[in-house]
């Protein structure tokens, strides 16, 4: 019965018209996929031309460039941080865009997005056997996570993707005060760490 | 239900990494770390969990995103061409269509020709601080958050964070950030409010600030305003001078 309600609320909220962009990146921050959806494909085309006609850039990689552009709006507003538009969202997006653009073409003369490796980056002062080994745990990390099931998972996702305080894990999850959340997070990590060192074994 | 030394180090590691301690607590934590060995393999197994969940998070946003482009798997973004039928009927609004663009073209000539030379010069000026990320024991000034999320190219939330500053202490560094935000957002207007703050200042901004204001008039198309900023560059035995002259022989 509450999800009904919330996802009827969201719907609600996605067919406003009057919905302002610091709204959307709350919903967006929310999870509402489809808004993040009807988002990306509102400066999709638009993006892409004007890469094409003021850059240079073949059609392919203006889509990439969107791609990660959008990628980096997307992270900023799940991460926390981005909370509040200054300017509007296709400004915003545009000089990241821009900016990508510039970079990439200070770098090679050319482009090469669209791998994982150059968009979720690891560590770049790590030397590739370093990077390696860390990507191999990671791996093993998110297996872990996997394996560990909600809500340990989404607990630990709150805190360290999402930066969310504790209060707001507490309100999120229903938990009965901060230190209750406190400590079950406590124990998530710890369940964590021995099915990782399973996985290792 | 009674907790095991095992419980108890995973719980201290946490809390310090979480930033969850007092300074006194930390400062003793920091204490039994160094000599502790195995506390502190334990404590970077904790540390690289939680950049683990970072990265898998972060993964799967980008799979997300990747998903969405994939729904637009053979489609054929039409771009406008050049080419398109003329009919007499047409021909003399055509002539008069070509007229007014040659004007406009000739009005906006000197425009994107600086705008061009911005684009190939500029690059948001390098962080000297660095922001903290959860999971290291650092608190969480506002200096730290602006320098963070500007290091991140997050320049909106940097624009509202240096604001902030901006309005507790005059700090000529922060002037300079905020006109560097505001020129990486496409706001050469506000860009260049900043750097004159910065110039009407005695600071060891100087030069930099003189560079950035230049390229701020490139964006806004002001050639005049660059050209005079660039000329006084040149005499600069810095890296900006030659990066000044190399502007002057195109302008």
């Amino acid at each position: 019965m509450y999800f009904k309600w919330v996802t009827f609320e969201r719907l609600c909220i996605n067919f406003k018209k009057e919905m302002t962009e610091n709204q959307l990146i709350e919903e967006i921050r929310n999870g509402n996929q489809k808004l993040l959806a009807e988002t990306y494909h509102r400066y999709r085309k638009e993006f892409v031309h004007w890469a094409f006609k003021k850059h240079n850039c073949s059609l392919d990689d203006g889509k990439e460039i969107y791609q990660i552009t959008f990628f980096i709006f997307y992270d900023n507003v799940l991460s926390g941080k981005l909370e509040h538009l200054v300017s509007h969202l296709k400004t915003y997006l545009f000089a990241i865009g821009k900016n990508k653009i510039l970079e990439n073409n200070r770098r090679n003369n050319r482009f090469s997005f669209g791998t994982k490796e150059d968009v979720v980056k690891i560590d770049e002062d790590d030397d590739q056997e370093l990077q390696d080994i860390r990507e191999q745990q990671y791996q093993q990390i998110s297996e872990g996570l996997q394996k560990l099931g909600q809500p340990c998972k989404g607990i630990l996702e709150l805190m360290y993707y999402h930066n969310c305080s504790i209060k707001e894990i507490t309100e999120r999850f229903g938990f009965k005060n901060a230190d209750t959340t406190k400590n079950q997070k406590y124990k998530c990590m710890q369940r964590l760490k021995k099915i990782i060192e399973r996985i290792t074994v | 239900m009674k907790l095991n030394q095992e419980d108890i180090n995973s719980i201290k590691i946490q809390r310090y990494l979480d930033g969850d301690m007092s300074v006194e607590e930390r400062n003793e934590f920091e204490e039994e770390l160094a000599a502790d060995p195995a506390l502190k393999s334990l404590t970077d197994t904790y540390r690289n969990l939680a950049e683990g969940i970072r990265y898998h998070a972060r993964q799967n946003a980008w799979n997300t995103i990747q998903q969405l482009e994939a729904g637009y798997a053979g489609e054929d973004l039409e771009i406008v061409s050049s080419r398109t039928k003329i009919f007499p009927v047409y021909a003399v609004a055509a002539s008069v269509a070509i007229i007014a663009i040659a004007f406009a073209y000739i009005i906006n000539y000197n425009f994107n020709k600086s705008n061009r030379i911005f684009e190939e010069h500029f690059t948001p000026y390098q962080t000297l601080v660095n922001g903290p990320t959860r999971g290291e024991p650092i608190s969480h000034s506002l200096e730290e958050r602006a320098f963070s999320a500007y290091s991140n190219e997050n320049y909106q939330q940097a624009i509202t964070l240096f604001h902030e500053i901006d309005a507790l202490e005059n700090d000529p560094m922060i002037w300079f950030y905020l006109g560097n935000s505001y020129l990486a957002i496409d706001k050469p207007e506000e860009a260049a409010t900043y750097f004159i703050k910065v110039l009407s200042q005695e600071t060891v901004l100087t030069t930099q600030a003189r560079w950035y204001l230049g390229l701020s008039h490139l964006a806004k198309g002001d050639l005049d305003e660059a050209r005079a900023l660039f000329r006084v560059l040149a005499n600069d035995p810095t890296s900006y001078g030659e990066k000044a002259k190399s502007i002057l022989s195109q302008i």
